[in-house]
């Protein structure tokens, strides 16, 4: 069972501010928005509980402000609605997942699994970058997103450096008929 | 008189030492600031992009910096044979445009990525020591002895492939290495800071004009900065001096001697 | 004649009822102040009046509860410039004259000082907490025009083997990391510090922070608008950050009470670091700086802190009058109240009062040369006020008058006097020593080496940015004292150290006082500079509370007592700057030790003279200077080692006279050149002290010790752990009789301790004693003491 846990800040992220900025005022990019957070992927044995291997997850991040803390940051789960982008028609947002290597932690794996009612198989995190651009057609944003993303010179490429990180699109949000865009 | 920019990004914090320490090394030095006209960034004899924390180390170190239209003029010079030095934060700007190793030019071939060491967790300060090896550029005129230099910084681990890696050293590219104090292999915190591919502290361009260093030289140039315990033959020197010896020059100065020195043949060249 | 906007109604209300309401407005102004208000303003106040003083009469901005106390402390001297009132005091730095002693005529660089206090936010937020926490002293620092070359810190945190284990160790590593990252990032070298770990800090951790700056007395920046303003055409200019809500009412809130059910509520209190921006903003003040003092106009400037602009602009007025237009205020929203932009807490802003016509080459400056607006979106640099000859500060949104009062109003908050009582002392025990000489001494030296109060603070220290600027010569773990060369083409060496009380406090606040200056001295004349200034920062619990209040009052006595018994080569030693933070207590009542933090300052001509603690070469005499002492009393031997009847019993007593004179028994030894090494005696005492001249900063020990300890009626555990204060040097042999006759000379009593091993041993002969032991076990054990507080790691 994989669950992933988002946690991005309240109020203002100085780190989507200044990509944007990069994004936009340096680069030229058509990048509407960006939101920016850590995504942690847990993968459990196992299919049941999903609600309680969540509180369980969410509980032991939170003690003592460990891998949260609430006066900060806010999480969801990205399989839930609060973490889902309302995209506007004619747009689209396009989640990428960036790790250090593989973005393990054997740390964090440690502390998660002795806090877990199921056994733990994996846990990998990595920065979630949230592009929202001008394109409707799920392809086209991926592409335009994996352009903004992989640095392969000076001038293409900011968010990860193949290198020594690893980039996976999760998802290309789209307008929902029936729900108005909002950013 | 050889002029020298010393490159101020937003966020950039050691370009005022570095400016001193290329002036006590020969040269007229200048803090040229990122949206400088193209005009004023121009025309001098060598670059120095200075260490700090370059937008925070937002997205990555090194990256948004990189993006500014001066690293055009800092890729024209490094083309036209010039020394380009960056430091630390400067490093990671050359790593991140493509300059540094540059076997194809302008292409991102390598990462400064975080420290991955045993025993440490992120930011390390602290001193280190270095062994010069074959070099084509600037550095090749250190002396051969072993170079102690501080370090500070988070982000700093050298790493791509190992075969690229190992062709860098074939070929020269690795200029400083980290050792232990009499020359040995370091391959463990603290003595390789950052756990580095081949304990690379340097790394440059074919050519050797294009050089990124993770350590300070500026937080060495002069001598009552070495550390009294170090040990070795500059901290013997720190430890018998007095008075104004204590001013005088300290293991890093070479480093942007050599530098300096390069830059006045480049312009006599030219 | 613009309307006023509209007032609350309050002084209809009964005193339930007005609580009520402040309570409901989320101001912490008493009852009594809003009446005194009420009764001077004669007519109802809006709601910006009542948050700005609200702010501004809040304990953490106004010291209301202390400014009287403080009145006792010595704050003069021929160094100084500024003393406390400031943003930050200013002293003198002196020359060398003819016959090589400090001379002040002609002397012309000076040294900025700020003390502050971060506590609440850092229990909270412990990583923005501390952050911010540097944030706001270097702003202090600055905004006199000087430029900051370095910080301390100095921290209390809960027990992270105790009940609170991992918030504690949650709250460690957020701190440090946060200082860390606000400094290294800001670029400003970290100097020293010190920490304590004690159960008695669990809901209440401190962090405090000291900032030091560099600058030309020609360059000093007044923080109050020049006379001129009230006549010429002098405006408030307003730069750096948008204005948004972070840390709203954050001075209030800190003067509150920390409780931890409502901790998620304060979360809109804590502000957000960013040095990134500092940087950028504090070059652009550079540039602007240079404009103002290029064009011979008087100016002002000010930092904005806890208050947030009303206190700033009102402050900056000083005695005359502004007139400040909150439309022009740039901010994050377009829609915020008046209240919201007078008492926010947004970070990295600054207001200068200039003349009207360098305003636009200014905004140019801030905006364009450094683009402040594509660094944080909506900062930049506005006109926001004009000063005039009123008296008055007003305070104007679309059109309507918020604020109209007098400007000293705001500023003068009334003092309170709270009642006091003595806590009822406990008599110390007695002390049983003969238990002591039947202890394993290499058990209990392993016990106390590895021990959180003992063992190395590298695991801290280590992350801090110790080098950037290019002026450190002593970095922590050098010497007792950090050492900065501040003009790099003079010998010019300033040294500084932070002090603070380690288990004493909480059983006589008057000596716990003295002894952390004493300490704080000792720390600089150790590496052989001449202390010179001093600031404070006073960390105690409600002021609400009698005993707690006794104790306040106790405190300052204390430092004042040893202030003005110390000074040194002719010079007073004088506190030119402090913080006072009170309420360190949770709801449920558990208040902090007092807690008083001391920073010396120190000058030494020659960077040359200065030594580091580390052991030179082999051969090298140990000796210790000061008067011994059988008391154990508080010591961290006895903590460390579970002896609490030892521990209970008395602690050393405290000598003025005798502290002045090895001091300067140590700076003579420094005059004639015969130290190779020299250390504070304190915590730990003396064994501690000797292996860590011989591990290093890094627990790399290359020599060693041989000590012989010759037979004394003190047991062998007093004489290698007891805390009576004094020194420790490492002396050449050749240099061994000049410095025995200069001790004599100065009345210092002097024991030889043995000498210098060319190898990493130590070996220990006292009566019923020989041990023989490898140094690097003992390092290691040493510098992995605090390992694992500071870092998780897998076993492999």
């Amino acid at each position: 069972m994989r669950l992933e846990f988002l946690v991005r800040r309240k109020g203002i992220d100085a780190t989507a501010e200044t990509c944007l900025e990069a994004l936009q005022g340096l680069m030229g990019l058509a990048v509407e928005r960006v939101e920016h957070g850590k995504l942690w992927r847990f993968e459990l044995e196992g299919d049941g509980e999903r609600a309680q291997r969540k509180e369980e997850i969410a509980r032991a991040a939170c003690r003592a402000g460990r891998y949260v803390n609430t006066n900060r940051d806010v999480y969801a789960w990205l399989d839930e609605s609060a973490a889902a982008a309302v995209v506007p028609p004619g747009h689209s947002a396009t989640d990428l997942w960036i790790r250090e290597g593989e973005g393990n932690d054997p740390v964090a794996q440690a502390y998660f699994a002795a806090k877990l009612g199921a056994r733990l198989l994996h846990l990998q995190h990595g920065t979630l970058y949230r592009l929202w651009a001008p394109l409707a057609d799920p392809a086209a944003a991926r592409a335009f997103a994996l352009e903004v993303a992989v640095s392969k010179s000076r001038r293409q490429g900011l968010l990860m450096n193949p290198h020594s990180q690893t980039l996976e699109v999760l998802r290309v949000w789209r307008h929902e008929s029936g729900e108005e865009g909002r950013y | 008189m050889t002029r020298v920019a010393v490159v101020e990004f937003p966020g950039t914090n050691c370009m005022h030492e570095t400016a001193a320490a290329l002036r006590a090394a020969g040269a007229v030095a200048e803090i040229v600031r990122w949206n400088a006209p193209a005009a004023a960034g121009a025309g001098f004899a060598a670059y120095v992009v200075a260490g700090g924390f370059a937008y925070e180390d937002r997205v990555r170190a090194g990256v948004i910096a990189a993006k500014h239209e001066i690293l055009a003029t800092i890729a024209a010079a490094a083309a036209a044979g010039k020394p380009v030095l960056g430091v630390c934060n400067g490093a990671q700007v050359l790593v991140e445009s493509g300059l540094v190793p540059a076997l194809e030019s302008g292409r991102v071939e390598v990462a400064l990525a975080p420290n991955a060491v045993r025993g440490w967790s992120g930011y390390y300060c602290g001193w280190v020591h270095l062994r010069p090896a074959r070099h084509r550029g600037f550095l090749a005129g250190l002396p051969p002895e072993t170079l102690p230099l501080p370090v500070g910084h988070g982000e700093g681990r050298f790493t791509g492939k190992m075969e690229l890696f190992q062709r860098l050293e074939r070929d020269g590219q690795i200029p400083l290495r980290y050792v232990t104090a009499a020359g040995g292999e370091a391959s463990d915190f603290p003595l390789n800071p950052n756990g580095s591919l081949l304990g690379a502290a340097a790394l440059s361009n074919a050519a050797g004009n294009v050089v990124a260093l993770m350590p300070h030289p500026e937080r060495a140039a002069w001598l009552y900065q070495v550390p009294e315990t170090l040990p070795g033959a500059w901290g013997e020197r720190r430890r018998q001096a007095s008075g104004q010896e204590l001013l005088g020059p300290g293991p890093g100065l070479a480093v942007y001697i050599q530098l300096v020195r390069a830059a006045a043949v480049w312009s006599e060249a030219s | 004649m613009n309307t006023r906007a509209p007032a609350l109604q309050l002084g209809a209300l009964d005193d339930a009822d007005l609580a009520q309401a402040l309570r409901h407005l989320g101001l912490h102004l008493r009852v009594e102040e809003v009446r005194r208000l009420l009764g001077r303003l004669e007519r109802e106040p809006t709601l910006a009046e009542l948050a700005l003083l609200d702010s501004m009469w809040s304990e953490h901005c106004s010291y209301k509860s202390s400014r009287a106390l403080l009145r006792l402390l010595p704050t003069q001297g021929p160094q100084v410039v500024l003393g406390p009132g400031a943003d930050a005091g200013v002293v003198r730095l002196p020359r060398r004259s003819e016959n090589g002693s400090l001379e002040l005529r002609g002397a012309t660089h000076c040294l900025a000082l700020g003390h502050e206090s971060h506590n609440h936010p850092s229990q909270l937020l412990p990583f923005e907490g501390a952050s911010t926490g540097i944030g706001g002293i270097v702003r202090d620092v600055y905004c006199m025009g000087a430029e900051v070359i370095g910080v301390l810190d100095a921290l209390r945190f809960g027990d992270p083997d105790g009940p609170q284990a991992e918030v504690v160790r949650q709250i460690v590593r957020g701190v440090v990391a946060g200082i860390a990252h606000y400094g290294n990032a800001l670029g400003v070298p970290n100097l020293g510090g010190e920490v304590e770990f004690d159960g008695a800090f669990d809901d209440n951790c401190l962090v405090n922070v000291v900032a030091l700056g560099s600058m030309e007395e020609s360059d000093l920046v007044p923080s109050r608008a020049p006379a001129v303003a009230g006549e010429a055409d002098y405006v408030l200019l307003l730069v750096g950050k948008p204005t948004d809500d972070s840390g709203l009412g954050g001075a209030a809130f800190a003067s509150g009470i920390l409780d931890t059910d409502e901790a998620t509520q304060e979360r809109g209190a804590v502000q957000l670091p960013d040095p990134f921006f500092k940087r950028v903003l504090s070059e652009a003040n550079r540039a602007a700086l240079a404009l103002l003092r290029q064009s011979g106009r008087p100016f002002a400037m000010k930092d904005l802190g806890a208050a947030g602009l009303g206190g700033a602009a009102t402050e900056i007025a000083g005695s005359l009058g502004l007139v400040l237009d909150l439309d022009a205020v740039h901010r994050d929203q377009p829609e915020r109240s008046a209240a919201v932009l007078l008492v926010a807490e947004t970070q990295e802003r600054y207001v200068f009062a200039v003349p009207a016509s360098l305003a636009t080459e200014l905004r140019r400056l801030y905006e364009e040369d450094f683009e402040l607006g594509r660094m944080v979106r909506g900062a930049g640099a506005r006109v926001i006020g004009r000063f005039d000859s009123s008296g008055r500060v007003r305070v104007l949104q679309h059109g309507l008058v918020h604020v109209d009062l007098p400007t000293e109003w705001v500023t003068q908050a009334e003092e309170m006097h709270w009642p006091r009582t003595a806590r009822r002392a406990t008599p110390p025990r007695p002390a049983e020593l003969r238990g002591l000489l039947r202890r394993d001494l290499e058990k209990d030296l392993r016990a106390v080496l590895g021990s959180r109060a003992g063992g190395s603070r590298w695991p801290l220290f280590a992350h801090y940015d110790s080098d950037v600027q290019g002026h450190t010569a002593f970095r922590p773990g050098d010497a007792d004292a950090g050492l900065l060369v501040p003009w790099r083409d003079e010998e010019l060496a300033v040294a500084v150290a932070v002090a603070g009380p380690a288990r004493r406090g909480s059983r006589d606040a008057y000596l716990a006082a003295q002894a952390t200056v004493c300490e704080a001295v000792r720390n600089v004349v150790a590496v052989g500079a001449t202390p010179w200034a001093l600031t404070d920062c006073l960390n105690f619990g409600s002021p609400e509370n009698p005993e707690c209040m006794h104790e306040l009052e106790e405190t300052v006595r204390g430092l004042a007592d040893a202030a003005d018994a110390l000074g040194f080569r002719g010079f007073p030693l004088p506190f030119v700057s402090g913080n006072v933070s009170l309420y360190n207590e949770s709801r449920a009542g558990r208040a902090i030790p007092p807690t008083p933090i001391v920073a010396c300052v120190g000058v030494a001509l020659e960077v040359g003279r200065c030594r580091g603690m580390a052991l030179k070469e082999a051969g090298e005499v140990l000796l210790r200077l000061g008067a011994q002492s059988a008391a154990l009393g508080g010591s961290l031997y006895a903590a460390v080692t579970e002896q609490q009847e030892l521990f209970l019993s008395a602690p050393p007593s405290l000598d003025l006279e005798a502290e002045k004179r090895s001091a300067e028994a140590v700076l003579a030894a420094y005059d004639a050149g015969a130290l190779h090494a020299c250390r504070d005696l304190g915590a730990g005492g003396v064994l501690l002290a000797l292996l860590e001249m011989s591990f290093g900063r890094r627990g790399q020990p290359r020599l060693g010790l041989r000590l012989r300890l010759g037979a004394d009626a003190l047991p062998v555990p007093a004489r290698l752990f007891g805390e009576a204060p004094g020194y420790v040097c490492a002396v050449p042999r050749r240099e061994l009789d000049g410095f025995e006759r200069l001790c004599a000379a100065h009345g210092v009593p002097c024991q030889h301790l043995g000498e210098v091993l060319d190898r990493p041993e130590l070996e220990l002969q006292a009566e019923g004693t020989d041990l023989r032991l490898p140094l690097a076990p003992l390092a290691h054990l040493w510098l992995q003491a605090l390992q694992d507080v500071l870092l998780e790691e897998v076993a492999r």
